[in-house]
Order: structure tokens, then C-alpha cells, then sequence
């Protein structure tokens, strides 16, 4: 079985002097919600538009499932594939259940126990037979999860998925997501809510300005990027801020919503609470701190930013 | 095989679509109440309708459909693909693998159907209201407009208006793929169908030099394809002779294939974007 679902391979698409997509090199292993991070204009819809034949690369190649992508190649692997780009747009004269049967139909995979069961799945049982047009932003959401769930693909593309969902919503739809992915099933995920890529993805990619900047598991970059913390709070922040700046081993102290954040391995929260028990600052609260996906994203955008001025 | 096969299941599936939309059932009942309007204001004027044949009626009905014909066809192929570029839906269809070129095939082969079953329909009900003219009106019968038509002419007819509409449709197709919008797609070919119908006759008539290239022009060749009824040499004498059936028929080939081969060439390299409105 092959094990890795898509390569791209210098993948880059220009729109006259814009560069979209820069020489993009991905790889993205079967069985994984794989989190695609990115600011505005980065590319990611560029790319996945690329990946499902909707966007011509100006230079660059790709495989999907492993195959290259020779002429009517692509939509055949497209049978396989379930994606939702933007906005999800159906036709607004048609109820939820005949967009979903069309969709089905032209396909050619299915049934109409298939339609019912995925309504049920993304809470529009009741709604089904209601006109497109009369949905809320958060219903086509939904409605467009089930459009990508037709056919039991292998490979889901889904590109901010809970945008225009209540908090309610998006929580079930990561709950959604998270079961949908492992096995023989591979999740894209793109999305503007780190913490919600956070929860759900395995592995992610994060882009800027159309190049691929970093991309792994996210406990690996975490890891490997996060320097140790300790977040406290005292019966003193001032004076403990000024201590633990003088201690030679801290290697930084910073404010943080009410919080002092030191950076040291946690190992030694014992030596900082003596230090500062000596100076009659007494601890309130004090835990280990993990780099946030969103610490992460900031820290690494903001530097292939500065390169790229400089450059 | 498959790829026939693949553009028949897309013809299907755009019914589904298409009978679900108010625009064709529109067009239909326009057509019809227009086409009854003539026909019996004519029959009260005249009263010639009151003796004419069943088949004199079916190439009345025909008759009817080729200046309607045109209109229905860019409408219909205009609406069918514009649509898709309004509401945002070509990105969900092409991500299921449907295919741009089969798309596309699809979406003339249910404007075609459909305009093709209005036909019939329109034939059906103007040999209705043939026989009830005739039972109602009692004047003598002073015209003989077609004289005896046989069942095989009348299929002719019918399948030489239709292919004459092809070229409506893939300017329709055309323009729609080119600027992503049905209205201008309507606009254009509508107003290019207007342009020829108004202007050619009047220019041919003033200007002897005009003759040569209007005879390439669509209008005057549809009309020589689709006159009503043959002349026995088969030969089609319509705006001052420029065309004859034949040339017509070549240039509305030429209309269609060029028309269509850029449609699908333009739809095959474009990106697809979102949802454009209107």
C-alpha cells in the first residue's frame, strides 16, 4: 500500500508577478490529520486547489496515492478524494439532500441510505429537505462536511471547516474530524484557529508567503523549537521579575496574562521557589509550560518574514 | 466507451438540476402562450388556418420554433453553465472528478434534449389548435403555404432546426466560459442573434459588395439550413440567394465546432475560482 498520500515536487503557481505558491515540496503520509498553517494569502487554498486539478501549477509536479497525474489521471484519483475549498457552495434552489444526491449521482458511487446516514452525521437530519438557500453559514458548513464524507474517500481536503460555526458546532465538528482521520483515511486541515489545529492534527505544514517554512509532528516541533517553561504567579511579580532576572541560570523571564514566565526546565522549580522564598516572595501558583502551536506559528512566520525583507 | 458513458451520467444528473429550476419551465410556458397568441390572432384574421393538414400545422409549429428556437437555445445554455459560475458550485463538481470537457458535453446535451422536446411540444399543440381552428372557423381555405409535406420531410425539419440551434448554443457556451457570467453570456449571443436578424437584410439590399461576406455569417445560413419547406432540387433561397442548404449546413458546422472547440480549449486551461454572483 503506498504510504504516502500526496508529493508535491517544487510545486509553484505564479498569477502574473504574485507568487502563490513558491517551489512547495510536501509530503503528507497516509493516515494522518495533517494541519495546513498559514497567514492570509500564504497559499494554502492555492495549493490544495492545485492538488484537486481546480488551479494550473505554472511549474512543479505532484502524485496523489503515489500515481503521477497523467492526462484523465486526475480525476479518476479524484474519486478517492472528499474536499470542501472556502465557502461551501452547492446550488441554492435545490433542498440539502438533492445537492447531496447530484453530487452522489455524478460520482456514480453510493446510495440514498448513503445521503440520510451522512445528514444524520453532520446534524442535518431534520433539515435535509430544506432549500440550500435557507441555511445559516454554520448549516452549509455542515452540509458541505457531507458533501466531502460521499463515496468514503480516502482522502479528506478540508479547508476551514468550522468557519461560521457556533462554538457548539466547531467542537463537534473536531470531534467529527479527529474520528474521521487514521486508518486508511488522511485529513488536510487548513485552518486560522491554531488551537483547533492544535487538538486535531497529527502533523502539520505551516506556510508563508507560499513557501513551506516548517513542517512535522506537532509534539516534535513543539519540542524541538520550545525552550522549557515555568509559569508563575507570586505574592510579589515585581520583585520576583527582578530575581529571577538576576539568577544566571534562568535564560529569560517575561509577562504573560497576569503570569511571570521563566525560562527554565521545570526540573528546577524547586531552586526557583527557594530563591524566592529567601526574598520573602512566596509562590502562588507555578506550572510547566509547553510552546503553543500558536507561540510556534508566531515565532516562525515572524522570522521568514524578517528574511524575507532582508532578502 | 467510458467517456460516452461518463457524459450520458452527466446529462442525467444535469436533468435533475435543470427541472428543478423555474427557468426552463418559464421559457416553456412563454413559448407557448406566444405561440398560441400568433397562431389563433393569424387564424382570426385569415380563417386559412381552418383547412390546413396535420402536417401543414407540425411545419407551422416548426416554423414558429425557428425565430424562437435561437432565443430558447442561448437562454437555456447560457443559464445551464452561467449558473455554475454564480453560485461557486464548478469547484464541488470538478473536485468529484467529473471531468471539464464531459461537463461541458453534458451541459449541451440537456439544453439540446430539452429545446428538442419543446419542439415537439410546440408541433403538438399547434396541430391542436389546428383541429379545433378547424372545427371552429368555416371560411374557405384560400392559401396553400407548404403544400403536401411528408412524415419523413417533417422529421428532416425537425432535426435540421435543431442542429441549426447548435451553434446558439456554443456561442452561448462560449461566452459564458469566457467572461463567467450568464447574463452577458445571454446579452452577447442574444444580441449578436438580433444584430445579424436586423441588420444583413437591409445591408445585402443596399450594398452588392456585402453579399460575399455575408454569406458567411450565421444568420442567413441558419436560415437557408432550416427554410421552410424545401424547394424539390433542395435548394434553400433565403436572404437574396446568398445560401443555399448545403452551405448552410457547412457553415453552421464550421459555428459550432469552432465555437465549441474554443469553449472547451478556454474551459480546459482556465483556474476555477469561487462563487462569482450574478
Amino acid at each position: 500500500m503506498d504510504e504516502t498520500v500526496i508529493q508535491t515536487d517544487g510545486l509553484t503557481k505564479r498569477y502574473g508577478r504574485v507568487v502563490a505558491v513558491d517551489g512547495l515540496s510536501l509530503n503528507v503520509p497516509r493516515g494522518r490529520i495533517f494541519g495546513l498553517l498559514g497567514p492570509n494569502g500564504s497559499g494554502k487554498t492555492t495549493l490544495m486547489s492545485m492538488l484537486l486539478g481546480l488551479v494550473r501549477p505554472t511549474s512543479g509536479s505532484f502524485t496523489l496515492f503515489g500515481q503521477p497525474l497523467d492526462a484523465g489521471g486526475l480525476d479518476r484519483q479524484l474519486h478517492r478524494i472528499g474536499a470542501l475549498i472556502e465557502t461551501p457552495s452547492f446550488y441554492p434552489y435545490m433542498s440539502g439532500r438533492n445537492n447531496l444526491a447530484y453530487f452522489q449521482g455524478i460520482s456514480g458511487r453510493g446510495d440514498a441510505a448513503e445521503l440520510d446516514a451522512l445528514l444524520e452525521q453532520v446534524g442535518l437530519g431534520g433539515r435535509g429537505g430544506d432549500k440550500f438557500q435557507t441555511y445559516s453559514l454554520g448549516m452549509k458548513q455542515r452540509l458541505g462536511l457531507a458533501y466531502t464524507l460521499l463515496g468514503e474517500p480516502e482522502l479528506l481536503v478540508l479547508d476551514e471547516p468550522t468557519n461560521g460555526m457556533d462554538p457548539a458546532g466547531m467542537a463537534e465538528v473536531r470531534d467529527l474530524i479527529r474520528s474521521l482521520g487514521g486508518a486508511n483515511r488522511t485529513v488536510i486541515l487548513s485552518s486560522h484557529l491554531l488551537n483547533e489545529v492544535e487538538q486535531v492534527c497529527d502533523s502539520v505544514g505551516i506556510l508563508s508567503h507560499g513557501r513551506l517554512i516548517a513542517q512535522g509532528d506537532v509534539a516534535e516541533l513543539l519540542q524541538e523549537r520550545g525552550q522549557p517553561q515555568v509559569r508563575i504567579r507570586t505574592t510579589d511579580d515585581r520583585k520576583a521579575f527582578e530575581i529571577l532576572t538576576a539568577l544566571a541560570w534562568v535564560e529569560s523571564v517575561s509577562s504573560d496574562n497576569g503570569y511571570l514566565v521563566a525560562g527554565v526546565d521545570a526540573a528546577r522549580s524547586w531552586e526557583i521557589t527557594a530563591a524566592l522564598s529567601r526574598n520573602e516572595v512566596y509562590v502562588a501558583e507555578m506550572t510547566a509550560a509547553q510552546m503553543s502551536l500558536e507561540q510556534y506559528f508566531l515565532d516562525v512566520t515572524d522570522e521568514a518574514a524578517a528574511v524575507g525583507e532582508v532578502a | 466507451m467510458a467517456m460516452v458513458m461518463q457524459v450520458a451520467n452527466l446529462t442525467r444528473w444535469e436533468w435533475f438540476k435543470l427541472r428543478r429550476r423555474w427557468v426552463p419551465w418559464i421559457v416553456l410556458g412563454f413559448v407557448l402562450i406566444v405561440n398560441q397568441l400568433i397562431f389563433w390572432l393569424v387564424a382570426a384574421l385569415t380563417d386559412d388556418i381552418s383547412y390546413q393538414s396535420t402536417s401543414e400545422n407540425i411545419a407551422n409549429g416548426l416554423g414558429f420554433s425557428a425565430f424562437f428556437g435561437p432565443f430558447i437555445a442561448v437562454i437555456l445554455a447560457a443559464v445551464v453553465v452561467g449558473g455554475e459560475y454564480g453560485w461557486g458550485t464548478l469547484r464541488p463538481v470538478l473536485s468529484k472528478g467529473a471531468g471539464r470537457w464531459q461537463l461541458l458535453a453534458s451541459k449541451v446535451s440537456v439544453v439540446v434534449l430539452f429545446t428538442a422536446a419543446l419542439l415537439i411540444i410546440l408541433c403538438v399543440t399547434v396541430t391542436i389548435s389546428g383541429f379545433i381552428a378547424e372545427a371552429v372557423l368555416t371560411a374557405p381555405d384560400t392559401t396553400e403555404p407548404y403544400g403536401d409535406i411528408s412524415a419523413l420531410d417533417l422529421l428532416a425539419l425537425y432535426g435540421r432546426m435543431l442542429y441549426a440551434f447548435l451553434p446558439y448554443v456554443t456561442l452561448a457556451l462560449f461566452v459564458v466560459v469566457l467572461t463567467g457570467s450568464n447574463g452577458v453570456g445571454v446579452a452577447l449571443s442574444m444580441g449578436y442573434y438580433i444584430a445579424e436578424t436586423i441588420i444583413v437584410v437591409p445591408i445585402i439590399q443596399n450594398f452588392s459588395w456585402s453579399e460575399q461576406v455575408f454569406t458567411y455569417l450565421l444568420g442567413p445560413n441558419v436560415s437557408a439550413w432550416q427554410s421552410i419547406p424545401p424547394n424539390n432540387d433542395g435548394a434553400m433561397a433565403t436572404f437574396g440567394g446568398i445560401s443555399d442548404m448545403a452551405h448552410g449546413a457547412i457553415i453552421v458546422t464550421i459555428y459550432t465546432v469552432v465555437l465549441a472547440a474554443a469553449a472547451i480549449a478556454l474551459f480546459m486551461r482556465r483556474d476555477i475560482a469561487g462563487a462569482k454572483g450574478g
